[in-house]
């Protein structure tokens, strides 16, 4: 029997999220719990969310310091006996602070997890922060500082949050050697005191769930006495200047990095459904208009795509990209041209089908086992989202017209508005 | 513990079906059997450039991205020394379009002039962003010169020089094809939400149809033992000084290769690590410090790297880390920290089994390295090692006449200015 090979089989069209069950309960002293109890593996991760990151900052630069030193001492352990303890039964424990919230999170076997579960309470519940630990952290970010400022792409999507949020925005400053030597142990313990709490508590478990490990959970947790911090924080206003450009020179490199911007909103936002979609065609998958005309067309780069970055209380979209200098003129012109096209032509028929497609698989993919799925209970628990977020963004994928997204690139893709960064020898 | 079944089309083809009915999705890999160690050494990063071209278009499928992404479906590629691996990931429904376009563009890829000058340009910036732009970029290629001197692994697998991308013509491109995308080069392997029933069928259907091609017999120069220490210090993108340590060590398929492997666990996997411990935190003489092996299918090699701190002399780092290599040499590891090693592998293998493309990628991996089956032995495999097998390897390989030492420093004061 041969093939008929001339059109392919037939393809079958995805038009319906179903994200794995998402259980939500509400601890005595406030802490929400969320469980994602799935998988074939003999696995448990825990992360445990408090808002408060940047947003809520006395002291510039604190809030990812507190975060990285909650495993460098506690009370009953040393930060070297810690990792010993955790990496001895083959477990993983890290933290950090992004700009809204600050996180702890472990990765254990699930036959180990009540010997990681008492660790995770001395790192959260009883860290020291010694004086000693402070100044090494400090050393070493001075020193990879230097690293990330060899790197254009960094360079660039600094320069950019600056120009967007303004330099002291919490979404705009950046990090420097004079705000990593500014820090004390006094700030870090103030800090640690108003971010840690109960109220601003979310703890997302995570696996193959047995119950004991829900109960051990439960208890670790419920037993922490009330501790009230939830803040109120409203995204400043922002200032920035009335200059959109911004070029940044870099002797001796190749090529230029690009970052091409505006600010946005957040996500509960009325556009924010369309503009996901909207980006999709523009950059924000392989066979975007970007990635099509600018590397599979002409070969001016390796890589090029637009985002929408999103925080909890604001968001911003851009274009990135690195191309050879020589191609520098060119591609700022294909890249503004791209946009114009959109605010001018309605999206064909066939193309738009293809982003729906595309982006209904991807979202199944996206609550592909239980750790993906605890990625999306979080996003939905940090931002307040309705439970029912992701659905009713999949079911307005279907909906969405060319009229509506021509609409929209109007509304935003306006060049005025945007600020343009360039890193490189131009 | 993975169950597959495995089997050969009367055309050579290997095939591999996994079920896991947990996802909704299915995952494909096709690999070939051909990686940049099988480049002639003035037509370096071909089979990448290669690869690039695979999405080119092929007889009846114009365009491969296309129709993936209608399925609601993502692809990649990617390749190495030893390999190229293509895989997509799609909604289970729509396993046909991924075979249709796969079984296409091995039967018969579109030779197209403008596909080859476009992509030798996209690969040229990638060379650019990756080797020349990026801080420490070229390192690879400073140390795998270095290291071979003649093996074909003395390359990087992006090329050796931007020319050879350039000089790449339509000729070199249909002989490569033939030579190495032939069914008898290639694993198929399908894991995911499918019945090995229906996934048989369907690879039927699509793949039987392609004629036998050639086999690839590989003969290589094998790399001869090194005597003499060798060192070189290069300047670059370097915002601060880097170290690198390497140690030729065994292949990939060798019993002592696990050993190895946890040789460099002891040094630096994870916070407890001793590298990390004692060069990082108790005493700060690096900024960063890691140890890892290339795990390369002919002998690879054992590197350690580390950026020193502000001040810190660049030989007493260097002494530092001897120290501690002569401490794995002199001193067996103790049970606790054999047994750290053991808890930290079990759970990064049960780790790995969480993801459907992650299986594929492991199952079309060892079967190329011989056995698809090695998926399955790991466990027991790193179990089985000793501290005395960790001692006997790292005193076979930490002495001065194995060593490649690579000095990366700055070749200027970093500094930009804004306007």
């Amino acid at each position: 029997m041969s093939v008929d090979r001339r059109n392919g089989p037939e393809i079958k069209k995805i038009t319906e999220l179903r994200i794995p069950p998402i259980t939500r309960e509400i601890l005595p002293n406030g802490m929400e719990l969320l469980e994602v109890n799935m998988g074939t593996q003999n696995l448990v991760q825990l992360e445990v969310l408090f808002r408060g990151g940047r947003v809520n900052e006395a002291h510039k630069g604190v809030s990812r310091a507190v975060a990285r030193l909650l495993k460098e001492g506690t009370k009953s352990y040393t930060g070297s006996e810690l990792a010993e303890e955790v990496d001895f039964y083959g477990a993983n424990i890290s933290s950090g602070a992004s700009l809204d919230y600050s996180y702890v999170k472990i990765f254990t076997l699930n036959r180990y997890f009540h010997k990681i579960l008492p660790i995770l309470e001395e790192v959260l519940y009883h860290p020291t922060f010694p004086e000693e630990e402070l100044g090494k952290y400090t050393k070493n970010s001075i020193q990879k500082l230097k690293v990330e400022k060899a790197k254009s792409e960094l360079v660039a999507y600094k320069a950019i949050t600056e120009k967007l949020y303004g330099e002291d925005h919490v979404y705009g400053y950046n990090s420097t050697d004079e705000i990593y030597n500014s820090l004390t142990r006094d700030k870090l313990l103030e800090y640690y005191e108003t971010t840690y709490g109960t109220d601003n508590c979310i703890i997302i478990l995570s696996g193959k769930i047995t119950e004991e490990i829900r109960s051990s959970v439960k208890k670790m947790f419920g037993n922490q006495s009330e501790k009230k911090v939830k803040l109120d924080y409203e995204n400043p206003s922002v200032n920035i200047s009335k200059n959109h450009s911004k070029r940044i020179k870099a002797e001796d490199n190749l090529q230029s990095a690009v970052k091409i911007g505006c600010r946005l909103f957040k996500r509960s936002h009325a556009d924010f459904q369309d503009m996901f979609v909207l980006n999709t065609i523009l950059g924000g998958y392989f066979g975007s208009r970007l990635m099509s005309s600018l590397r599979e067309e002409k070969g001016y780069t390796y890589n090029i795509y637009s985002s929408i970055d999103m925080m909890i209380y604001d968001g911003y979209f851009n274009v990135s990209t690195e191309v050879g200098n020589e191609y520098l003129p060119a591609t700022l012109e294909g890249i503004y041209e791209e946009l114009e096209i959109l605010k001018h032509e309605k999206v064909g028929s066939e193309e738009l089908d293809m982003v729906k497609n595309y982006l209904s698989g991807n979202f199944l993919n996206m609550v592909d086992g239980p750790f993906k799925v605890a990625g999306i209970a979080k996003v939905i628990a940090l931002n307040n989202l309705e439970v029912d977020f992701y659905q009713k963004l999949m079911s307005r994928i279907h909906s969405i017209t060319a009229e509506d997204l021509q609409k929209l690139a109007q509304k935003y893709f306006i060049r005025e508005n945007m600020v343009e960064i360039i890193v490189g020898n131009p | 513990m993975i169950k597959f079944e495995k089997y050969t089309l009367d055309n050579g083809l290997r095939v591999i079906v996994h079920e896991d009915d947990s996802s909704p999705m299915v995952a494909v890999n096709v690999v070939y059997d051909v990686g940049s160690r099988d480049e002639d050494s003035r037509m370096t990063g071909f089979a990448h450039l290669f690869e690039h071209l695979m999405f080119g278009g092929s007889a009846n499928a114009p365009d491969f991205d296309g129709p993936i992404q209608n399925a609601g479906g993502e692809n990649n590629a990617f390749t190495n020394t030893d390999m190229t691996n293509f895989y997509d990931v799609v909604p289970a429904e729509n396993l046909e379009t991924v075979l249709w376009l796969e079984s296409d563009r091995m039967k018969q890829l579109n030779f197209s002039q403008n596909a080859l000058d476009v992509q030798k340009k996209v690969v040229v910036e990638e060379f650019k962003e990756t080797c020349l732009t990026e801080p420490y970029g070229d390192v690879w290629h400073h140390l795998s010169s270095l290291a071979y001197k003649e093996h074909s692994y003395s390359w990087p697998t992006i090329g050796k020089e931007i020319s050879h991308i350039e000089d790449a013509v339509l000729t070199d491109v249909k002989n490569f094809f033939h030579k190495h995308y032939t069914t008898q080069n290639a694993i198929l392997v399908i894991s995911g939400n499918v019945k090995v029933k229906d996934a048989k069928a369907s690879v039927e259907k699509w793949f039987g149809d392609i004629p036998q091609g050639q086999k690839y017999e590989r003969h290589l120069k094998q790399e001869p033992e090194q005597t003499a220490f060798r060192q070189q210090t290069v300047t670059g993108n370097a915002p601060i000084p880097a170290i690198y340590l390497s140690f030729h060590m065994v292949a990939r398929d060798h019993e002592d290769y696990y050993a190895y492997d946890l040789l460099s666990d002891v040094l630096s996997n994870g916070r407890s690590s001793r590298l990390y411990q004692r060069l990082h935190k108790v005493n700060p003489l690096f900024s960063q410090i890691d140890a890892y092996i290339s795990g390369t299918f002919d002998p690879g090699m054992f590197i350690i790297e580390g950026r020193p701190n502000k001040n810190v002399d660049l030989e007493a780092a260097k002494t530092a880390i001897w120290k501690e290599l002569e401490i794995l040499v002199n001193e067996a590891i103790d049970s606790r920290e054999l047994n750290k090693l053991q808890n930290k592998i079990e759970s990064s293998l049960e780790y790995s089994e969480v993801n459907i493309l992650h299986k594929s990628m492991s199952l079309a991996y060892f079967e190329l390295l011989g056995d698809a089956d090695l998926i399955n032995k790991e466990a027991a495999a790193y179990q089985k090692v000793t501290s005395a097998d960790i001692q006997r390897v790292a005193k076979k390989i930490f002495r001065k006449e194995n060593c490649t030492e690579l000095t990366y420093l700055p070749n200027k004061t970093v500094s930009s200015s804004v306007s």
